[in-house]
């Protein structure tokens, strides 16, 4: 087993709370991020999501959980062999919606985050911060319970980094509890949220709002 | 590439089981025809004699229930019967030739061929019976031995077809394991990422068996033409019942279905062990 790369950390997340989770580069903000996707399990300690002990959960239960949780990846994770609109498309067909509405429901939000000209467009040709509004778009569609963002205004100009921070703030509104890794210090004096701050691995502190 | 392997597993499939299948069936016919014929032999220096016996003989057959015809041959059907190791014209008046006895007994009941051998051996010392069980027995081992040969070279070749297709699967998972993991980690549950390998697999392994099949099929055809060129009855023909054609006929679907469920379990095993 390696080193420990979290420790003592403690918080807890309510239903619909907005959180900025901030930190030097190394910190533990990406290892924290996926213990709460659920891509890692603890090694030590409790993580409880949706009221669930992480540890406790059956690996063919977690499918279910993962579909309640969006993210945003730092390096947006596209699939390049779909077009913009099918990877947009993706959390709902997973989650068996219905085709028709799927693809229409897909191109509204894709319109929205100024994409609506790129739809059938592959990611390898589209730019950066059109990447990211993609990754963003993907991991918002099916209005998740949990919001988790990694840098998701990072190549973007600070026009379209306010409109997608619009964008968290009115999902928010509506119930997905939100957090969003970031350095950018703009963006977290914009939105009232707690903040979250690691280093070294610990956190050091936990502004509440 | 996988298309092309499965293609030539089932090329060979197609062959092996063919090749059992004809020894199968030949052997079948052989040992059917022999089990409803007996030879009774007579063998004296007096032609005299050996008339006597036979004729003591062939009125105890036509007494003995269950024996369809028993004739015996004629002098004319004897020295046709050697001519072929003597040459024509030189089998010789004074020449000792047996007496034969050629028996047919009914398919319908058990016979007793140990019982009747010993009556006949009272009426006629010099008359041995032969079932042709000794000959029987000989051809039925070769025949099995044949059969398992097949039988085992389809089941090597299956089990090689699901190897290969275990290795495509895992290069094509290691190839994809970014959106394996992407669609993973949004939920996506192992049965709905192992469905999308069975069809890509079934399809690929169809295409291939096809190909194999039919080239099989080729192969078989212009061996049966050439057998048919060398003259009716020298060499067996390939001919299928109705359950070994359609066994035959569906080689493609099955080794089509040992790729898909091949590629289905081995991309649930891989999944497995991930979180």
């Amino acid at each position: 087993m390696g080193a420990e790369v979290l420790q003592d950390i403690s918080f807890e997340l309510a239903p619909g709370s907005f959180h900025f989770l901030t930190g030097p580069s190394g910190a533990g903000k990406s290892s924290l991020l996926k213990l709460l996707y659920l891509a890692h399990r603890p090694s030590r300690g409790l993580v409880t999501i949706f009221g669930k002990n992480l540890a406790s959960l059956k690996r063919h239960e977690l499918p279910s959980y993962r579909r309640r949780i969006g993210v945003v990846f730092q390096d947006f994770r596209l699939l390049d062999h779909l077009s913009a609109v099918d990877n947009v498309s993706l959390p709902l067909r997973l989650a068996g919606g219905v085709d028709e509405m799927i693809t229409d429901h897909a191109k509204e939000l894709l319109s929205w985050v100024g994409l609506g000209d790129r739809m059938e467009a592959r990611p390898q040709t589209l730019s950066g911060g059109e990447k990211q509004r993609l990754a963003i778009a993907r991991a918002v569609i099916a209005r998740p319970d949990l919001l988790l963002a990694d840098e998701p205004t990072g190549n973007v100009d600070p026009e379209m980094a306010e409109r997608l921070m619009h964008l968290f703030v009115e999902l928010n509104k509506i119930g997905t509890t939100t957090v969003i890794a970031t350095h950018d210090h703009n963006l977290i004096q914009n939105v009232p949220a707690s903040i979250l701050t690691l280093s070294k691995g610990k956190l050091i502190s936990h502004e509440a709002l | 590439m996988l298309p092309g392997l499965i293609a030539v597993m089932t090329y060979l499939a197609v062959l092996s089981a063919a090749s059992g299948l004809a020894v199968y069936n030949v052997t079948q016919g052989w040992s059917t025809d022999l089990a409803q014929s007996m030879t009774v032999q007579i063998v004296h220096q007096d032609r005299d004699e050996r008339e006597r016996q036979t004729e003591a003989v062939l009125e105890l057959l036509h007494r003995t229930p269950g024996i369809v015809s028993a004739e015996s041959l004629t002098d004319n059907d004897l020295i046709a019967l050697l001519e072929p190791w003597l040459g024509s014209g030189n089998v010789s008046d004074d020449l000792p030739i047996p007496a034969l006895i050629n028996i047919t007994i009914s398919s319908e009941i058990r016979f007793d061929s140990r019982a009747l051998g010993a009556s006949i051996i009272q009426i006629a010392p010099n008359a041995t019976l032969d079932d042709h069980q000794q000959w029987m027995g000989r051809l039925v081992s070769l025949s099995k031995a044949l059969e398992s040969a097949a039988a085992t070279a389809v089941l090597l070749i299956v089990m090689a077809t699901a190897i290969i297709v275990v290795f495509a699967t895992s290069a094509r998972l290691a190839a994809h394991r970014e959106t394996v993991d992407i669609i993973h980690l949004m939920g996506a549950e192992d049965l709905m990422i192992a469905r999308e390998f069975r069809h890509h697999f079934m399809i690929l392994g169809f295409k291939g068996a096809a190909i194999g099949f039919l080239i099989g099929l080729v192969t078989l055809y212009a061996i049966s033409s050439l057998a048919s060129d060398l003259g009716a009855g020298f060499l067996p023909r390939l001919a299928l019942t109705g359950t070994q054609t359609i066994l035959m006929l569906s080689m493609p679907f099955l080794i089509a279905v040992l790729a898909m469920l091949t590629a289905w379990v081995t991309v649930l095993r891989n999944l497995a062990q991930t979180i």
